[in-house]
């Protein structure tokens, strides 16, 4: 607040406050107290009001209702960051991963100034003669921010530490920028917020000065909060849609259905990706998240984040050891309004190294629990004591407080994926308000019932994956095709079965407890479970639950090659007639060669960018 | 030295001891048993195989060649290669085709560790699910030799998916003796149908202080007892069943109590709970309250609610 640390180096001056007495003496005259006035968008509506009370009133405090907001200034507006070097060699990992518009001290163009945060000081025309002025950055955030001022060549980078303002700056008034040089990683490093002084000090007039003023040294400050990364959820709608580009059949195959679904759900074009080793999982090497700030009229400017994942490969490399097909966040995301952000560790667990694909990373829809509010959702993520994701980006997301990280329990899987066994669909009709969303869960048992069912009606010679393979399409000596009979007949896979169905149950538990998830928002996906490795599952018909929702209404998912029954397929019937009931139209997409049978299925081999939300994190308490 | 030794003599397998005559093997032996293969016996017999069945022997260096792609592009940490090696496992001689790459290591050079892991730990697998006893020795060998901890508990799986008595006798020392790869073997034991197994496990389970150890012994008695396993028939012996289920569940319900301040473990013995599903379970949740903690009632209760609802029931 304005002279909130306003230093009385001055005596009361004469006149002030005083009640005549029985000499007569011509009044004082009255001055002023000095105008010492920083101004961030306190008020959280997209502008600085210089007459605005509320974008004063606890400027020096940041909570649910006020508090000034800035975002970390990495995307490349200019499109301008390198690729490759000098010699016209690839960047390495970290080389790619440093540049962005808040690596140098210039504004990169008209686009790069709306990703900065207003402030300004009120002139004070009546300041004296002698008045200087500072504007300083608390020790700690200082290293995290840039700030601009504007001249007439434009906004100028300056040094806080070092810049004294003229008496002109002070009584023009100076309209400044802010810009974050990074998102939170550690809080014990830096915890996001930064107090902004600006502090005026005035040596006092000389004696015989008609206009001058004692002595004062006066301060306000502003207190301000970078934006936090946060993860799209599946409550807002698909925008863009992206799948690897295969050189094989069967990518064909898995792009030409995604691109049906998504026509279905009224999506453009599919964006093919071409990566190194054209790493089909693209759904893991790469995460979409977004950062937001006020804007005018109620809204938000948004940068998109596209955060690389945490795969070590190639732990012993000091220059690449990162999946490689996670380059692509800065080789083809990065640029106008989009960031890409790496944290990883790469002496982290190798054994837990599946754990950094962000199939493993999922966003529970907005909810609301024990008082609790969650209005931007929260992460969901696989991983129990000692089997958990890279520490560095666990800190990084844990640090962002608006949607701190749940975890399940996913060892039991091979892949060990939360997409793997749940999703939510955007489900508001029937849903509690607190949770407008369904849970769409894998169900082994459900999976056991419908095939038992078909056995004890006499269809146990069915096959089910017929003109499927279990190596490829040219294997011709290892076609998958089972008999129902026989599907059920294995003690193995029934073993994994039930206890996935133990474990998803276990999974749901957390939920319940922690989500206040109840029975009725659930639907099942049913799918025998197996084991690979032993201890270790992953769904034996393809994972129905791992599709990708690339509408409100429209699922996209593995088409499950049950058996024909009737000339039906018993899982589609059975899928179709559970989403339907909730009005949800499923479209198939064949992904058994290339996802299915590399112990994947839709959704890990796909990614979206979706609508950025209405809800303001700034608003969430947290 | 174990007195007990393994021999493969013409393609038969003898569990002798001392004395010449098959014996259990001790619970819990001062050490594991030791096993050696004939390996010269079993190269003849490879070679045989192979000129009486090359086409298979041609089909499994076909698979191995596809090893690498299957690598590069699987989701986690290894490759599925188990669903096709038990295909080739029932050509003729695929039994001899699979022995081959494993024991001679084929393309060990050139394959990378994660494939080279895959395909081991797969065929050590598939050696156990074709539940032919010949491979008996060659997994006691890869249990005491192998240096990869995916193929130690490979090798224990294969084991205990043979299931006949001389398995078990090997499998249930490496179970219960304390050592740097008790906790994969652990893992692998899980498909061992066996009442003693169960016995065995739940031994371990007891007398476990080990997180990993206790979380593994846990997983692995949830799979030994599922219900809808050995409802499939394909067991050992249907007989086992009841002993070995209720053994399961009552060392799990034991682990659930000793562990109730650990949300982890208390969730994984639930969830086991339910997979094994013994008919005697609720009324050994409703005994084991009398003598618990209000904190332990309370989540005793918490288990009989979703053992009402079971999932896998």
């Amino acid at each position: 607040m304005r002279l909130a640390a306003l230093v009385a180096l001055f005596a009361p001056l004469a006149g002030l406050g005083c009640s005549s007495n029985s000499t007569e003496q011509p009044p004082a005259a009255i001055i002023p107290p000095p105008l010492v006035d920083l101004r961030a968008d306190n008020n959280r509506n997209g502008i600085v009001d210089l007459d605005d009370p509320t974008e004063d009133a606890n400027e020096e405090t940041w909570d649910a209702t006020h508090g000034a907001i800035f975002l970390a200034n990495i995307d490349d507006d200019l499109t301008a960051c390198p690729q490759k070097d000098e010699g016209g060699r690839p960047l390495n990992d970290d080389v790619l991963a440093e540049c962005n518009d808040a690596q140098n001290d210039v504004v990169d163009g008209d686009d790069d100034l709306l990703d900065l945060a207003p402030l300004a000081t009120v002139a004070w025309a009546a300041a004296p003669d002698e008045a200087t002025a500072t504007l300083t950055v608390d020790a700690k955030g200082a290293p995290y921010v840039r700030l601009f001022r504007r001249t007439d060549a434009g906004y100028v980078a300056f040094d806080p530490a070092t810049t004294t303002f003229t008496i002109d700056d002070i009584r023009q008034g100076l309209d400044l920028r802010l810009e974050g040089k990074d998102v939170v990683r550690d809080p014990a490093a830096w915890d996001g917020y930064v107090n902004l002084t600006w502090r005026i000090v005035h040596p006092g007039s000389a004696p015989n000065d008609p206009k001058g003023r004692e002595a004062f040294d006066a301060s306000d400050v502003v207190r301000m909060r970078v934006a936090p990364v946060l993860l799209s959820h599946h409550a807002s709608p698909a925008e863009r849609v992206f799948a690897t580009k295969v050189p094989a059949d069967e990518s064909v195959v898995f792009r030409t259905d995604l691109q049906k679904a998504m026509k279905a759900a009224g999506l453009g074009a599919l964006e093919a990706l071409t990566v190194p080793g054209s790493d089909p999982w693209a759904q893991d090497f790469f995460e979409t998240g977004f950062m937001t700030m006020p804007a005018a009229d109620g809204q938000q400017h948004a940068m998109r984040v596209v955060i690389r994942s945490a795969n070590v490969y190639k732990a012993t490399s000091a220059t690449n050891p990162l999946r490689p097909a996670g380059k692509i966040v800065w080789t083809y995301f990065r640029g106008k309004d989009i960031a890409g952000l790496v944290a990883y560790d790469k002496r982290h667990d190798e054994r837990t190294d599946s754990l950094n694909s962000f199939g493993n990373t999922e966003t529970i829809p907005p909810y609301e629990f024990t008082g609790k509010k969650w209005p931007l959702g929260r992460i969901l993520q696989g991983g129990i004591k000692g089997f958990m994701p890279d520490p560095k980006l666990g800190l990084l997301l844990d640090s962002q407080q608006i949607q701190k990280p749940l975890f399940i329990d996913t060892s039991w899987l091979l892949v060990g994926h939360v997409d793997e066994s749940l999703s939510f669909l955007p489900v508001t009709e029937g849903t509690p308000k607190e949770r407008p969303w369904i849970l769409m869960a894998a169900d082994p048992g459900g999976a056991k019932k419908l095939i038992e069912a078909q056995v004890t009606a006499g269809h146990g010679d069915v096959k089910m994956f017929v003109d499927k393979f279990v190596l490829d399409k040219d294997g011709a000596a290892v076609a998958a095709d089972v008999t129902l009979k026989a599907a059920l007949a294995d003690a193995d896979r029934m073993a994994a079965t039930a206890t996935a169905a133990a474990n998803i149950d276990g999974q749901l538990d957390v939920l319940r407890k922690e989500v206040g998830l109840t029975d009725d928002q659930l639907i099942r996906a049913p799918a025998l479970f197996e084991d690979p490795y032993p201890g270790v599952g992953v769904a034996w018909q393809p994972g129905t639950v791992n599709g990708i929702l690339v509408g409100p209404k429209t699922f996209g998912s593995p088409k499950p090659h049950g058996p024909l029954i009737d000339g039906k397929d018993l899982m589609e019937v059975d899928l179709e007639k559970t989403l339907s009931a909730k009005g949800i139209k499923v479209v198939w997409i064949e992904d058994w060669d290339l996802y299915h049978s590399a112990l994947g299925e839709v959704h890990c081999g796909s990614n979206v960018f979706r609508a950025l939300p209405t809800a303001k994190w700034w608003e969430a308490g947290k | 030295m174990s007195p007990y030794k393994l021999f493969v003599v013409a393609g038969l397998v003898a569990l002798v001891s001392g004395h010449g005559s098959v014996q259990a093997v001790p619970a819990s032996p001062a050490k594991p048993a030791v096993v050696a293969i004939d390996r010269g016996a079993l190269l003849r017999e490879l070679a045989v195989a192979r000129t009486r069945t090359p086409a298979t022997f041609s089909a499994m260096a076909a698979f191995r060649a596809q090893v690498p792609g299957l690598d590069a592009r699987k989701r986690g940490p290894l490759a599925v290669l188990a669903a096709a090696l038990e295909r080739l496992a029932g050509k003729p001689d695929g039994w001899s085709a699979l022995v081959e790459t494993l024991t001679l290591d084929l393309d060990a050079a050139t394959l990378a560790p994660s494939a080279r892991t895959a395909l081991r730990a797969s065929i050590a697998e598939t050696l156990g699910r074709t539940r032919d006893p010949r491979g008996l020795p060659i997994l006691a060998d890869l249990l005491a030799t192998d240096p990869d901890p995916m193929v130690v508990r490979a090798a224990a799986f294969g084991l205990g998916r043979l299931q006949d008595d001389a398995a078990v006798a090997v499998l249930v020392p490496w179970v219960t003796a304390k050592s740097d790869r008790q906790v994969s073997v652990v893992v692998g034991a899980g498909s061992c149908r066996r009442s003693a197994m169960a016995s065995a496990l739940a031994t371990v389970l007891a007398g476990s202080s080990d997180p990993a150890l206790t979380r593994a012994t846990i997983d692995a008695l949830g799979k030994l007892g599922a219900k809808w396993a050995w409802e499939t028939g394909d067991v050992h012996d249907r007989k086992e069943e009841s002993s070995s289920r209720d053994t399961a569940a009552r060392a799990l319900l034991s682990a659930f109590v000793q562990h109730v301040v650990d949300p982890e473990l208390r969730l994984a013995a639930a969830n086991a709970i339910l997979a094994v599903d013994a008919v005697g379970t609720p009324g050994w949740i409703a005994a084991a309250k009398a003598t618990a903690s209000p904190s332990a009632v309370a989540e005793l209760d918490a288990l009989a609610a979703r053992l009402a609802a079971n999932p896998a029931r």
